[in-house]
C-alpha cells in the first residue's frame, strides 16, 4: 500500500504543478489536494521524530527514545486513514452512479403466490425509498396477481440525486438513481409462513437494477434508430385514417442483440413506445456493460461490474425477524421496519448500503493493483 | 338479449360491494371477472370489433369509481386477468382492497352492469370505443372525442412528434435571433389545419407552452366547439394565450386575396374576418381528409358508419384538401415577421424557412412531389414512413 501512496503523492506533485489544467479537473483534484499536503506534512513530522529518534539512541536517552517511538506510532497511525480518503478521492468513480438514473426489473421466483406478494412488498419499499430521495418512480410495465402480487414489474426510477454521498468524505456529488439502488440486484429470498398455513414456505424474489440514460443526458445515450426495430398492432391493411384501432400495443427489438422489450398498458401508442425505448434501452446497455465486464474479467468480484445477478443476495428469515446479507455479511433486525423505512439510515438500502460501498471499493482497488502487477510484469507492455 | 336474462337471475339482494358474500355463488355470477368473461363470449357471439380489449377498455371504465388508482389503465389489469383465467384455475381469495387487488372477486352493482351492458350494445353495432367512453388518450394529453369528429389516429401522434422537432430548432434559432435584440424572442406560429379534435395543435401547445401559439381552423362546427373544449380541457382556462379559437371555415375561404370582386358585400365581410390574422405562420400542419373516395367502401363500419365522411375523404385521389392547402402556403406563410414584443411595428425577416407537416394516404407522397416539380414557392422536403413503415407524412418547405 505505501508504494500505491509513493505513487499518488508523484502523480499528484505533478498534478499540482499543473494548476493551469481545465477548472473541473480542479475542482475533482482540490480534496485530494488538501488530502496529500495534510499526509505530506505529517510524513515531514515523522521524518523529524525519526532524526530525533536515532539522536536519542546515540546519548541512550530511553524517555526520550520512548517518548519518539510513541509519537511514530500516533503520527502513522493517522496515516492511514487520510491515505484511504485519498485512494477512495483519486480512484475512478463509475458515471453511472452519479448520472444514470434506474430502470428495476422485479420478478416473482420460485414459491407461487407467496414469492409474488415478496415481489409486490419489496416493490412497495422501493418506491418509498425513491419517493422519499425526491425521484419518479414509474410503473413501465406490471403483471399482477389477483392476490395482490407482482409476477414481474419494470419501474423507471429518475431525478436528480436526492442528497446521499457515497463516499467517505461527503464532500463529492451524490449518487443517482441507479448508483443509490445498484446493490439491490440479485436474488431476495424470503422464508415465512403464508396466510394460508402453518409451514415456513421459502420463497424468492430477483431483482435486476439497470442504469438508464437520465432524461437530461443528451441523445447519444439512447441506441441508434436505425438498430431498433418498432412494431405496432396496425401491422397490416392501409393504416391511418382508414383504421380506428384502440390496440396501441408496442413491442422494440434491439436488432444486434434480440433483446426485447413490449409495453401496453397505455392507451396512446406513443405513451407506450416511449415507455418501452426506456426500458429497452436499459436492458441494451446493461447487456453490454456485462459483458464488458466479463471480459475484463470481473466476473470474479461480488460487487464490482454488478455482480451475479442469479445469485442470492439477501434473506428475509421473518419467523426470526430478521434480514441477512450474503455479500457483506451483516444482518439487522425488524424487517417490517426495515421495509417501511424509506430512505433513511433505517431503510432497506442505507442498512446494508455503507458496508456494499464499502465492498465495492476494496474490490476496485484490488483490480487496480492487480492490474499494475501485471503490467509491471510485463515491462515495455503498455 | 341473452345477457340480460342470466344477471335478472340474480336475487334482489343489496347492490353494496360487500365482498363477505363469496361463498354465495349467485352473488359470484356479478363479480368482474364473470362479467368480464361473459361480456368477452357475448361480443365475440355478436362479432364487434376486437371483443377483447372493447371488453376491457369498456368495462374498467364502468369500474373507475370502484378503483379509482387505475385512472386509464384500467383496462391492461382487466387483460391481464383475462388471460391468467385461460391457463390459472387456482381458488380465489376473499379480501377488499383498492389497490385493484382481488380484481376479479369484487362485485360490482346491478347499476354497473346496466351501463356496462348499455356501452356493450353500442359496441355490437360497432361504435368506436372513444365515442361510447368520450375521451381518449392521445400524445402526453386525454382528449374529450365526440362524434362526428374523428377520432385521433396513433399515427398522429407521430405526426405530432416529427413537427416537435423542428419546433424545437426554431425555438433555439429566434432565440439565438433574439440574443442583442430590444426584444425578447417570438413565439412560433403554428396553423393546425383541419383542427377536429383539437389534437394536433393542443399537443403541440401543451409540449411547448410558453413558446408556440397556435392558430386551428376546421369546416365542421363541431369541430371547432370540441377544439375549444378540449384546449380548455388540456390547457386550462387561460387556454387563449396559447391555442386561439379555431376558425370555422375551409381552407379556400381562409385567406385575404379576392377571388371574387364583384360581389363587394361578401368581400368586406370576409375581410372584416381575417382582418387580424397574421398570415405569417411558421409551422403549417395539417390531418387532412386523405382517402380517395374509391377506397372509402372498403373501410369497416366503425369507420364508415359513425366518424365525418367529410373528415376522411379527400376526393377522387384523396388531394383534395392537399391541393388547396399548397394553393395556399405561400400566403399564409409571408417571412417578414411582426416581432410580438415590438410595438413599433418593425418586420424581421424569419431565420428558417415556413415549413408545411402533412399525414397523407400512402399513395399521396409521389404524387404531392410531381405535383410540386414546377411550384416556385413550396418545396418538396421529404417523405417519412409511419411505425407500420407506410409511407405517411410528407413535408414541405415554403420559399420566401
Amino acid at each position: 500500500m505505501s508504494s500505491r501512496h509513493n505513487e499518488i503523492m508523484a502523480s499528484l506533485q505533478s498534478a499540482d504543478a499543473s494548476h493551469n489544467a481545465n477548472t473541473k479537473e480542479l475542482s475533482a483534484l482540490s480534496p485530494v489536494s488538501r488530502l496529500f499536503l495534510e499526509f505530506n506534512s505529517i510524513v515531514e513530522e515523522i521524518d523529524e521524530i525519526k532524526e530525533l529518534e536515532s539522536q536519542a539512541e546515540e546519548i541512550d536517552d530511553q524517555e526520550l527514545l520512548e517518548d519518539c517511538r510513541d509519537e511514530i506510532v500516533n503520527l502513522t497511525s493517522r496515516l492511514e486513514p487520510i491515505g484511504e480518503k485519498m485512494m477512495e478521492a483519486v480512484l475512478p468513480k463509475n458515471e453511472d452512479d452519479y448520472g444514470a438514473d434506474a430502470v428495476m426489473e422485479i420478478r416473482a421466483g420460485t414459491g407461487g403466490d407467496e414469492a409474488c406478494l415478496f415481489c409486490s412488498e419489496l416493490m412497495d419499499a422501493y418506491e418509498k425509498i425513491a419517493k422519499a430521495m425526491r425521484w419518479k418512480f414509474e410503473v413501465l410495465s406490471i403483471t399482477k396477481t389477483d392476490l395482490g402480487g407482482v409476477k414481474e414489474a419494470a419501474v423507471s426510477i429518475s431525478g436528480t440525486s436526492g442528497g446521499f454521498g457515497g463516499g467517505i468524505g461527503d464532500d463529492g456529488p451524490s449518487l443517482g438513481p441507479y448508483g443509490y439502488f445498484k446493490f439491490e440486484s440479485g436474488v431476495h429470498r424470503v422464508q415465512r409462513v403464508p396466510v394460508n398455513d402453518v409451514r415456513i414456505h421459502t420463497s424468492a424474489a430477483s431483482v435486476a437494477v439497470l442504469p438508464a440514460p437520465s432524461e437530461s443526458s443528451n441523445g447519444n445515450e439512447m441506441l441508434p434508430q436505425s438498430e431498433l426495430r418498432i412494431e405496432t398492432m396496425r401491422a397490416s391493411g392501409a393504416g391511418g385514417q382508414h383504421v380506428n384501432t384502440t390496440d396501441s400495443a408496442v413491442r422494440i427489438t434491439h436488432i444486434p442483440t434480440g433483446i426485447t422489450a413490449s409495453i401496453q398498458d397505455e392507451r396512446s401508442q406513443h405513451k407506450n413506445r416511449a415507455k418501452a425505448i426506456k426500458l429497452i434501452s436499459a436492458r441494451v446497455r446493461d447487456k453490454l456493460q456485462a459483458d464488458e465486464a466479463k471480459e475484463r474479467g470481473d466476473v470474479k468480484n461480488a460487487l464490482l461490474g454488478g455482480g451475479d445477478r442469479s445469485e442470492r443476495v439477501r434473506t428475509y428469515n421473518y419467523p426470526q425477524d430478521r434480514i441477512t446479507d450474503h455479500r457483506c455479511k451483516q444482518s439487522d433486525h425488524g424487517i417490517e421496519k426495515l421495509l417501511a423505512g424509506g430512505g433513511n439510515k433505517d431503510g432497506l438500502v442505507e442498512t446494508f448500503a455503507p458496508y456494499l460501498r464499502d465492498m465495492e471499493r476494496k474490490e476496485l482497488l484490488a483490480s487496480i493493483e492487480d492490474q499494475e502487477q501485471s503490467t509491471k510484469q510485463r515491462p515495455g507492455k503498455k | 338479449m341473452g345477457y340480460h336474462d342470466d344477471h335478472q337471475d340474480d336475487d334482489d339482494d343489496d347492490d353494496s360491494t360487500n365482498n363477505n358474500s363469496s361463498t354465495n355463488r349467485t352473488s359470484k355470477k356479478r363479480n368482474v371477472f364473470s362479467i368480464l368473461t361473459t361480456s368477452v363470449d357475448l361480443l365475440k357471439e355478436c362479432k364487434a370489433p376486437e371483443p377483447e380489449m372493447s371488453a376491457c377498455h369498456l368495462f374498467s371504465h364502468v369500474l373507475l369509481n370502484l378503483f379509482p388508482r387505475w385512472e386509464d389503465n384500467g383496462f391492461a389489469i382487466l387483460a391481464k386477468i383475462l388471460q391468467e383465467e385461460e391457463q390459472d384455475t387456482a381458488d380465489w381469495y376473499n379480501d377488499d382492497d383498492d389497490h385493484g387487488n382481488h380484481v376479479g372477486n369484487t362485485q360490482v352493482t346491478r347499476e354497473q352492469v346496466d351501463i356496462y351492458a348499455s356501452m356493450l350494445e353500442r359496441r355490437i353495432k360497432k361504435e368506436p370505443l372513444q365515442y361510447i367512453i368520450g375521451q381518449w388518450d392521445f400524445h402526453n394529453c386525454v382528449l374529450k372525442v365526440r362524434p362526428p369528429c374523428l377520432c385521433p389516429r396513433p399515427e398522429t401522434e407521430e405526426l405530432v412528434e416529427y413537427v416537435a422537432k423542428d419546433i424545437r430548432q426554431m425555438i433555439e434559432l429566434l432565440r439565438i435571433k433574439s440574443v442583442g435584440s430590444s426584444t425578447c424572442g417570438r413565439k412560433v406560429r403554428i396553423l393546425d389545419v383541419g383542427c377536429g379534435t383539437g389534437a394536433i395543435g393542443i399537443a403541440l401547445a401543451n409540449m411547448f407552452p410558453k413558446d408556440v401559439i397556435v392558430s386551428s381552423m376546421d369546416v365542421s362546427e363541431d369541430a371547432v366547439a370540441l377544439s375549444v373544449e378540449n384546449a380548455k380541457f388540456v390547457l386550462g382556462d387561460d387556454f387563449t394565450l396559447q391555442y386561439h379559437h379555431p376558425l370555422l371555415c375551409s381552407v379556400r375561404e381562409y385567406t385575404r386575396t379576392h377571388l371574387n370582386k364583384e360581389e363587394e358585400e361578401e368581400e368586406e365581410e370576409e375581410e372584416d374576418r381575417f382582418a387580424n390574422c397574421l398570415f405569417e405562420y411558421d409551422v403549417v400542419v395539417s390531418n387532412p381528409p386523405y382517402i380517395p373516395s374509391h377506397d372509402m367502401s372498403t373501410l369497416t363500419a366503425d369507420v364508415v358508419e359513425y366518424e365525418d365522411y367529410g373528415a376522411l375523404c379527400g376526393g377522387q385521389d384523396g388531394l383534395d384538401v392537399v391541393r388547396d392547402i399548397v394553393e395556399r402556403l405561400p400566403e399564409w406563410c409571408k417571412g417578414n415577421h411582426h416581432d410580438d414584443n415590438d410595438t413599433k411595428g418593425q418586420r424581421t425577416k424569419r431565420p428558417f424557412p415556413a415549413v408545411c407537416w402533412m399525414e397523407v394516404d400512402t399513395s399521396h407522397p409521389r404524387l404531392i412531389q410531381s405535383l410540386l416539380a414546377n411550384n416556385k414557392h413550396v418545396e418538396y422536403n421529404c417523405e417519412i414512413q409511419d411505425l407500420s413503415g407506410m409511407d405517411r407524412f410528407v413535408k414541405l418547405l415554403v420559399k420566401d
